[in-house]
This record gives structure tokens, sequence and C-alpha cells, in this order.
């Protein structure tokens, strides 16, 4: 147990992967060297975690995501005091509660319980989701510094056919987006007086690249029977070691100990769980306030989570089928921006869109997962201060249901613990389970 | 000739039609005319308007609609002018339209098209997507690419091209009708007891689905009027209302604010007003559409730009205004709006200028908690003014 503690040791007897808590501690030291960064003269930037880190770190800047540190206070059960502090300072409980853990940390001299964070001497957004923006303003009316946006249109996946020429449109978008990373550039050297080294933004691609066929081969290992290891539980603390070190050594060298541990787990046939009897698709980000309650209460009755499309919506950069082209670094990586909206053909959306795009190709795509991974069932993790995540949900299970797939809605937060019922997300998994357990019965009993 | 009062009420009973009736009518009366519907904030109407097609904002379905449908495919925690209108897509309620347009202008608007796409069969549906990053000049060359995207697409529905010299022509119209709206604003800044906010409101509204020709006709009809009304100040106190960017509340709302204060400005219908002067009638009309919209604009929610501050916007108008205070009014659950509200709150704080926070619905029917909440800070300020 080098990494873990005995309370990390999975409800049903199954050894959790070392590598989440190898996780906890990249996050960790992500944190806490901050400081000595800024007292180092390192430029603090601010950036969302599907960001352009590859780029930003040419100019030596010290990165601190907030939404990885706003999940960090929930995950470490802190992020009540600073949601309230928020609160009494104005924002509503029908904000993002991300944003408003991150505004309880402003307001509390930034002591954040990894560390102290740095106020930032840049921020930068993009376009995941429109929150980023609001939050870049709050973050703004806060530190008044400099503020950069990089916007990637959101196109609609269209059944008919388009009026107007979709590849030139994306061509188009794609020239505007490298034109907005030059300007970027350009504000990094004047902030920083580091002249941009184009070699040393492809060798963060190609740390980017490796660290992409790395993430691939891992996410796909839970096809295997049993999982090696849960989506959620372990996808998410892999999630957040890779985003913290995008386009480094130390992340590629992070994806390639996952790697050797899950194959190692395969090779041993060490699963998630020990007994694995269902196997679930999770929707949406967890809740970290409860992050190891609620998928332990899937655990104990044997299911266990094989697949997010968080590991590519998360993750940008490594969602592709292609690399990064190291001949033409700008341009793949603004095509890595827009594509995270539109797959690489913008008549298909891509797998990881959770209803908010893909029209009629999101059901379909839900269903291709569940063949993919053999899955038993989805749930659908409601946040309820994320409308981009959730949004979709009710619809989704709506038209999900009709295709005979079972479904599990479970409401709670990201950060928010006031959200969480336990009564209540008990019962309902309860009762899901016992539905999957019907439906394996009569399925046996069928086939003989 | 009908009165300011008649006027308005005809408005009203159409705003409160959830069959389109005047759309529907207009659709009888030319059997070649093409309807297309946008969700707010803006979209730039003279475009359709050129093509010969009818421009209609979908601004939900008010405190009227009951959501039958809408509830079963969305999410308990979005604002409600998303849900309505998708249960007016659910109900067939918008199958008169020929297009609709909608804007990701935040995390729930990006949601509705998909899930109209995915449940209103026959409805075509596009995006029309803004500059996220207004401080940068590339988001004029971009949004010029994009309003010509859209022209594509409207001539798709049309049936023709739209050349430029048509669309300068509708240009110059609506320049036209946002002119006679200042005019009314600028009377009620001056007088606001010569015309009610509630009533600039519907009028306004009018212009959201009927032809701009016929706008124009009427915001001149009732300007022609408003002199000769008989109406004297009565001793209220003078406030801006802000937060209705997008969705709208129940008129039965304005009304029960402004049966306690003058509401002499405003962000009600943002979008028909975004523009803040004339677009520029020569050269290529659609850079001017989009040089108007990032420098020319009003702020709003969903608008990021910050080479301004929205709080240095929303000081202005209330000084301009000669406003005591500021209502801050955003719609439930409408984000953008929240987290605004807090950005004016700490600015108006800071400027010494009292404001009243409080959130709308448009499905609200119960208006008595806004007027008392009004009363009492209306009743704070002229105390501490005397
Ligand atoms: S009311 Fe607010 S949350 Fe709703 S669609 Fe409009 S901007 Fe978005």
């Amino acid at each position: 147990m080098s990494e873990q503690t005995a309370a990390q040791v999975a409800v049903n007897g199954a050894q959790p992967s070392a590598m989440r808590a190898k996780a906890k501690t990249l996050v960790k030291n992500a944190f806490g060297e901050a400081w000595k960064a800024k007292e180092a003269g390192r430029k603090i930037c601010y950036c969302f975690v599907l960001g352009p880190a590859e780029l930003l770190r040419c100019f030596d800047m010290y990165l601190i995501y907030p939404e990885i540190s706003s999940a960090q206070m929930a995950a470490k059960k802190t992020s009540l005091p600073y949601i309230q502090k928020a609160e009494d300072y104005g924002y509503s409980a029908d904000t993002c509660s991300y944003v408003t853990a991150d505004v309880g940390l402003y307001l509390s001299g930034n002591q954040h319980p990894l560390g102290h964070v740095p106020p930032p001497d840049l921020v930068i957004n993009d376009t995941l989701c429109n929150t980023y923006y609001k939050w870049t303003e709050v973050i703004h009316d806060f530190w008044k510094c400099p503020v950069f946006s990089i916007d990637h249109p959101v196109r609609l996946k269209r059944d008919e056919k388009y009026p107007y020429d979709i590849e030139e449109t994306y061509q188009q978008d794609k020239q505007y987006v490298v034109k907005q990373l030059l300007e970027l550039i350009a504000e990094c050297e004047k902030l920083t007086g580091i002249k941009f080294d184009p070699e040393r933004f492809r060798k963060n691609l190609e740390f980017g690249n490796q660290m992409s066929a790395l993430w691939c081969e891992i996410i796909d290992k839970t096809r295997n029977a049993p999982t090696p290891f849960d989506a959620v539980l372990d996808g998410y603390g892999y999630i957040a070691g890779m985003n913290t070190h995008k386009g480094t050594a130390e992340g590629v060298a992070y994806l390639e100990a996952v790697k050797t541990e899950l194959d190692q787990r395969i090779v041993k046939g060490t699963g998630a769980v020990a007994e694995e009897r269902f196997r679930l698709l999770w929707m949406s980000a967890p809740c970290y306030p409860y992050f190891r309650k609620i998928p332990e209460m899937f655990h104990q009755r044997g299911a266990t989570f094989v697949y997010t499309p968080q590991f590519m919506q998360g993750t940008r950069g490594t969602y592709r089928s292609k690399m990064y082209d190291l001949e033409r670094p700008l341009e793949s990586y603004a095509e890595s921006m827009l594509d995270y909206f539109h797959g690489r053909n913008p008549r298909q959306a891509p797998q990881w869109s959770m209803g908010w795009w893909g029209g009629k190709d999101d059901i379909r795509n839900h269903l291709d997962l569940m063949r993919r991974f053999n899955a038993d069932g989805i749930v659908f993790h409601a946040i309820k201060s994320c409308r981009l995540n959730s949004g979709g949900f009710a619809d989704l299970r709506e038209h999900l249901s009709r295709e005979g797939v079972p479904i599990l809605m479970l409401e709670s937060d990201i950060a928010d613990p006031r959200f969480f019922s336990e009564a209540q997300v008990k019962n309902r998994i309860e009762a899901f389970m016992e539905g999957l357990e019907e439906r394996k019965y009569y399925r046996a009993r069928a086939a003989v | 000739m009908a009165t300011i009062d008649e006027i308005v009420q005809r408005c009203q009973d159409q705003v409160g039609d959830l069959a389109f009736g005047y759309v529907r009518d207009w659709k009888k009366r030319n059997p070649q005319g093409k309807v297309m519907g946008y969700f707010p904030v803006y979209f730039p109407a003279e475009i359709a308007h050129a093509g010969g097609i009818l421009p209609v904002a979908i601004l939900g379905g008010g405190n009227r609609i009951k959501l039958k449908q809408a509830d079963a495919h969305m999410y308990s925690f979005m604002c409600s002018i998303c849900k309505s209108t998708v249960e007016l897509g659910l109900s067939g309620r918008l199958a008169f339209l020929d297009l609709f347009v909608g804007s990701p202008i935040c995390d729930a608007a990006r949601h509705m098209p998909n899930l109209m796409q995915r449940n209103v069969p026959g409805l075509t549906i596009d995006l029309l997507y803004y500059p996220g990053n207004l401080r940068t000049e590339l988001a004029i060359p971009y949004l010029h690419r994009e309003f010509n995207r859209i022209r594509q697409l409207l001539e798709s529905v049309a049936g023709h091209a739209i050349d430029d010299e048509v669309i300068r022509r509708s240009v110059c119209l609506y320049n036209e009708s946002r002119r006679l709206v200042r005019e009314i604003y600028a009377i009620r800044r001056d007088s606001p007891w010569l015309i009610l906010a509630s009533e600039c409101y519907l009028l306004v509204r009018a212009g959201t689905f009927m032809p701009v020709e016929e706008h124009i006709d009427l915001l001149r009809e009732v300007l022609a009027q408003i002199p000769d009304r008989h109406a004297r100040p009565i001793d209220k106190i003078r406030v801006v209302y802000e937060g209705a960017f997008c969705e709208q509340p129940p008129v039965e709302f304005i009304q029960a604010l402004e049966e306690v204060c003058y509401v002499v400005d405003d962000d009600f219908l943002l979008g028909s007003r975004l523009i803040r002067e004339d677009v520029p009638e020569d050269g290529d009309p659609l850079l001017n559409l989009a040089c108007s919209y990032r420098d020319r604009s009003h702020c709003s929610s969903v608008q990021h730009d910050l080479r301004r501050l929205k709080s240095d916007d929303l000081l202005a108008k209330c000084r301009s205004a000669e406003a005591q205070a500021v209502i801050l009014s955003p719609a439930k659950f409408c984000e953008p709006g929240l987290d605004d509200q807090v950005h004016h709150l700490k600015r108006f704080d800071r400027e010494g200028i009292p404001s009243l926070q409080m959130e709308f619905q448009e499905r609200m029917k119960d208006f008595d908690g806004v007027r008392t909440q009004t009363e009492t800070f209306a009743e704070a300020i002229q105390f501490y003014a005397n």
C-alpha cells in the first residue's frame, strides 16, 4: 500500500488504483508550489482546464486551474464555507458552485486547503462553457488583471443539407482561432518578457501527442472485463493528474505509470470491484463533496463505471483520432479547440457530446457507447449548478428509455454539498440496481 | 385614429397570443412570405427583412403557457424562457416558422436549439454564434463572415439572393424604427408620466413580430399623441431597471413596479435596442452591422467585452435619466444575469446609489411581493431624501 491509505481500499475488497493516489500528489504539488513560483518571479496565469496550457508553458507561466481549485476544495470537504462567503457577498446559490467556491477563496485571502494561491497576472478563458466567460469577468472584478478569451465558435450539427459550405466555415473558424492565438502569444511575450519559441511549443505538443496516445489506450482498458479501474473514482483522479501536467514530460511519465499499473491489473485480473456484476456509463462530472460515497454505493452492488464522456470532454487534445500535426502546430492547435465541438466532421457530432449540440447523433452516440463498453445502463448525474453538463439529460433520458436503456438520474452538485441527499441518492440507486438485477435474471432465464 | 391606450391594448393582446395570430394573419396576407424566428438577445433583422422574410423574436411563452411537455425534456434549474420556448416548439405552436435561429449566449441557451432539433421534426434550425471576445479587432471580420453565412441561410429560405443594396434599404428602415424607440425612451427619461414603462415595453415588443414598416407607423402614431396626453407628474422615485435583457418579465410585473416608482430607463427587450446609434447606411451593410454590434451597442450580460465595464454603462444610464436608484432584477436561474447583479451591486454601493435586488420569472402570476418590496425600498429612499 505505497501511496494509498487503508481508507482508500475499495469497499468490496478490490485494490484501488495506486495511480489515483499519485494523481492527488501531483495536484497537491501543483498548488503547493504556486507561491514559490510567484516569488521566483514567474507570472501566474489562471487558465481553465481546456485552455492552451501547452502554449502558455512556452512563457514559463505558472498555471492555476480554477475548476480544479474548486473541485479540490469540494473533494477536501471544505467548499461549503467558501461558497457561503460568496453568497454572503451577493452571489446566488443558482450560480455555478465552482464559481462561488472560487469567489469564497478570494474573500478568504486566497487560502486554499492545498496552499496559498497567488492572484493572477493573466486569466485565459475559452468557449467550453459560457460560465467561463462570466467567471473570467468575476475574476477581473476581483483582481483587475488582464484577461484573454480564446473564442472558438460553436456550430450546430445539422441533419439537412447546409446552404453554405461547412468545410469553408470550418476553415474560416480555424483561421479566426489561429489569429487569436497569435494575439495571445504577443500578449504573453509582453507580460513575461519571454520570446515565443516555436521549437519549445512543438516539443510541448509532442508531449501532448504522447499523452493523447497513452490516454486513448488507458480509457480503452475499461472494455476489459473486469474493468481494471473505475471511470469515476479512478478516472477522475487520472484526469486531474494529467490536466495539471498537460504538455509536459511529467504528464507523459504519469500516464505511462497509469498504463503500466492497469496492464498489471489486467494480467492479474484485478478489477475495480472484487466481483464485477454490472458495468455502467457515468454522464457528467462527479459530486466532488461526496466523491467516493456515490461510486461506492454502486460498488457495494457489484456495479462499476466503465466510461464517462468527460474522458474526452474534460481533456482537450486527447480526443482526436488525429494527433497535433507538428508541421503546422498553431493550426493544428486551433483544430483541437474547434474539434471539441464538431468532431473533425461537422456533419457528425462527437461522441462526447452529452446532449449539447449533436441533435439525433447524441442518441446514437450513447447507444454506441453502451455497445462499445458492453454497459448495462447509464447514470446521468444532473449537477444542480451546471446547466451545460446537465441541460440535456432529461431529454436524453426520454429518448434512451424508449430504446430500452436502463437509466438512473441522480441529482447533486459538483461543489455544493447542500444539494446531496444521502437517503434520496441511496434509495434511487437501490431501486435502479434492483431493476438491473431483475433484468439480468430474466435475460439469463430467457437464454436458457 | 386609435388612442395610445387603444394601441397599447392591441399590442398587449397580440403579445399575449400564444397562437401568434398576428404572424399567422401576416402569412395569410402574404402567401409567398416566409417567417423566421430567433431567440434573444439579438438578431440582425435587417438581413431577414431584406429577403422578404418576417423576423419574429421567440421570447418564450410568458405566464400564460402551461409546460405540459417541456418539463419532461428539460432540466429543472433552467430559466423559464428556455423551457417555454421548447414548449412552444413541442406543442406545435412554432409550426409557422420556416427557420429558427438560436444563439449559444449562455449554457442554457446552448441546449435549447439542440433539444428543438431532436424533438420538433420539420423545424429548420441553425445557430448564429456571436464572437465571445469583443475586445479584439478580430471580432469584426469574424462577425462579418458570420452575418454573410446567415445571409446565405436566409437566401435559401427566401429562395432568392439578398443583395447589399436591399439590405442597405432595410438598414435605413431599422434605423428609423430605432430612432423612434429612442425618442420614446427620451420622453420617458424626461417626463415618465407621459408614457409608462409598461406601455413602452408593449410598444417595443410589437416590433419583435410585426414588419418594421408597420411598427414605424405605430410608433409615429403614438409619438404624435404623447404631448397631448393628460397626465400629471406624481411624487414617485425614479429608478432604472436592469436584468431583463433576455427573458422578459410579465407586463403585470412592470406595472407593479410603476405603481410605486417611475421606471425611467431599462433593459427590457434589449435586443431590439441593442444598437444604440444609427447603423451607417452606406458601404458594406453586413460589415456595418458587424461593427455596430461590437462598437455601437449597449452592454448585455451575454456580451463579453472588457474594454468597458457593464456597470459603467448602467451608471451612465442612471445618471442621464437622473435616477435615484436602480432595480437589479435578473430572471430566475439566469446565470449571466445573476453574476452581473453582483457586479452592479458592488459598483452602486461604492457610488452610494441605492439598489434593490429581486428576481423575476416570466411565468410568475403573483405580484404582491414585488409591489411590497418596491414600496419598502421606495419609502426608505424617500425617507432619507427628506
Ligand atoms: S434568460 Fe439568461 S439563462 Fe436564460 S437563456 Fe437568457 S441569458 Fe440564458
